[in-house]
């Protein structure tokens, strides 16, 4: 239950945000009394209750696939923060 | 008794859409009225993050032509939307309200956003919202803040504030907004004007930027019950780009309203009169639930036993939905990019410089919840939770047809009155909340008001019960005339 600065460390890690010291510190402290607020619910007895992930009650759709031009590579390449059409451009992710 | 309402001049919907068809008014003129109204006005409210004045003007000419050249038209052409900037539009910046999202030209309209270019509906703008939608006041845009157009020193509610205070301060008779966890219902509620969220499924949400995937839901604002049908007959309806869209037809909402009064029982559920609810809430609650007597409605009490629980289960899987869904903000795509020599660096930094403190805070928990060795005592516990919650409202719609709630336990409160507490501000949220746990419909529309500051009723029902609501708020606002009491504006 408890969080600390070290947890808020990881969880920033592994949601990829670059928190500055203050930033981190503010959130153990917010996120701790979050956390506090939610801890009501271990309280409440949920034996035997079955999780809801989806409120209907309709079926996974399914058909055939189709493959149909969308036309809009070029838009969508246009608005990219770069690109090298066909392709997005990123830094280098592989050593030399 | 309330005086009976007087026919409103200009503003509504149904109202622009007879003069459209009687040729009296011409899309060109509404557009100019809605425009210039904008350009005066909106200095001071702020409800428009990009006006859409170029686009909007040819739109209505168009529509114009086609109607000159004898085509029959859809009964909104020529009547102007506005659209929360969380809604893609072809070719029109889509920002979210975020940095993260500044200069974003998506490439395609949303399925709403189709559906009402297709009806000829002009698009005057995109609106304010808090930050990807997450906050209740419009204080968490990433831009700039927007005022309640009843009074400049209080928040609009949120996060579709914008759209809330477009329709308020009449620069658009009928507008889009989205709600997660009361985001049409609060502001609607705080700008006195009609906001409804449709049962999960019942609009697509294809095109509309997802906050949290098993609880947004597209819907509209308008001033009367009337405008809200109009424009629930374009939105609604099976979607094969949306595969949570519901697969049947929707009804029409607009037929709904001129159907014979049924003999209902109305449900008071005891958890949402506690003694913190502000007298004004109370005493206008009392009077609505007079009037619907009258009108010869059973009001009847209900128990949600597990109410307190609904806000401890959204801020956990709301936030958990999010830090998935805003995996996508990674500076490759589109957005904003914040230049690094290593990717991962790139990431960190776009992320840190792009997202607001709110929406940082949310991807945390989420993270949080979902992360190895938390999960079940977070997630799965409030998913257990959050099926406790449907089945007090499965019990209660046993004993009731509709229940009728406050929208909101205060009025519209003052800006940085609950900014620096995220847990005060959650609170904001308590009445609307479960509505979207259970994936109801539920409505807020104007029931009185405390000094100049509106009040908001709210009516939750089974699912797909849209034209039950519709029809007994078209009801009481024959009624009553709080829906068409207009702010003072006057040009900065």
């Amino acid at each position: 239950m408890i969080i600390d600065r070290k947890t808020v460390d990881h969880v920033a890690a592994l949601a990829r945000l670059g928190l500055s010291d203050e930033e981190s510190n503010r959130l153990t402290g917010e996120l701790a009394s979050i956390l506090e607020h939610v801890a009501v619910l271990s309280r409440l007895d949920t034996e035997g209750v079955d999780p809801l992930y989806h409120i209907l009650p309709i079926e996974n759709v399914l058909r055939e696939d189709q493959s149909v031009s969308s036309e809009i590579r070029d838009d969508v390449l246009k608005f990219a923060p770069k690109a090298r059409s066909p392709f997005f451009a990123v830094p280098n992710v592989l050593e030399e | 008794m309330i005086p009976r309402a007087s026919l409103p001049t200009v503003g509504t919907a149904a109202f622009l859409s007879e003069q459209l068809q009687n040729g009296d008014l011409s899309a060109a003129d509404i557009c100019e009225r809605y425009l210039s109204r904008i350009r005066r006005l909106d200095p001071q409210i702020r409800a428009f993050v990009t006006v859409l004045e170029p686009d909007a003007r040819r739109q209505a000419e168009w529509v114009d032509q086609m109607r000159k050249s004898g085509k029959s038209l859809p009964p909104l052409a020529g009547v102007p939307v506005a659209l929360k900037d969380n809604l893609c539009a072809r070719g029109v910046e889509t920002t979210c309200s975020s940095k993260i999202l500044r200069q974003f030209v998506p490439p395609y309209d949303a399925t709403v956003v189709e559906g009402l270019r297709g009806a000829g509906c002009p698009f005057l703008g995109k609106t304010n919202l808090d930050e990807f939608a997450m906050g209740s006041s419009t204080e968490n845009s990433g831009f700039f803040h927007t005022r309640n157009p009843h009074d400049l020193d209080r928040v609009p509610g949120g996060s579709s504030g914008g759209s809330a205070a477009a329709v308020a301060a009449d620069l658009a008779p009928v507008s889009l907004g989205s709600d997660t966890g009361g985001s049409i219902r609060q502001p609607a509620a705080f700008c006195g004007v009609v906001g409804l969220k449709p049962t999960y499924g019942r609009v697509s949400r294809y095109g509309l930027i997802a906050f949290a995937s098993s609880l947004d839901q597209i819907g509209p604002f308008a001033r009367t019950a009337q405008d809200i049908a109009l424009v629930m007959d374009v939105i609604a309806g099976p979607d094969r780009r949306d595969s949570t869209a519901l697969p049947d037809p929707a009804p029409s909402y607009s037929e709904a309203l001129n159907l014979p009064l049924e003999k209902i029982r109305i449900g008071i559920p005891r958890e949402y009169f506690s003694d913190g609810l502000a007298e004004p809430i109370q005493k206008a609650l009392a009077d609505l639930q007079a009037t619907l007597k009258d009108r010869g409605c059973t009001v009847v009490d209900v128990t949600l036993p597990h109410t307190s629980y609904a806000i401890p289960t959204y801020y956990l899987i709301a936030p958990a939905e999010a830090s998935s869904n805003l995996a996508r903000y990674d500076g490759v795509r589109y957005g904003l990019r914040a230049e690094s020599k290593d990717l991962i660096q790139q990431y960190l930094k776009t992320r840190s410089e792009g997202f607001g403190p709110e929406v940082k805070r949310r991807i945390m928990l989420g993270t949080y919840a979902l992360s190895s060795g938390y999960y079940d005592a977070y997630y799965l516990k409030a998913m257990k939770v959050r099926r406790l919650i449907l089945e007090d409202f499965k019990s209660a719609f046993t004993r009731a047809d509709l229940l009728l709630t406050p929208t909101t336990p205060t009025v519209p409160f003052k800006f940085g009155e609950k900014a620096a507490d995220p847990l005060q501000m959650y609170l904001s949220d308590i009445f609307t909340i479960s509505a979207n746990l259970a994936g109801l419909p539920a409505i807020s529309f104007p029931c009185g008001f405390d000094r100049h500051l509106p009040i908001g009723a709210q009516l939750i029902g089974p699912a797909l019960s849209e034209p039950r609501i519709l029809r007994w708020v078209h009801e009481y606002q024959k009624l009553s005339d709080w829906h068409l009491r207009q702010p003072h504006l006057s040009a900065s």
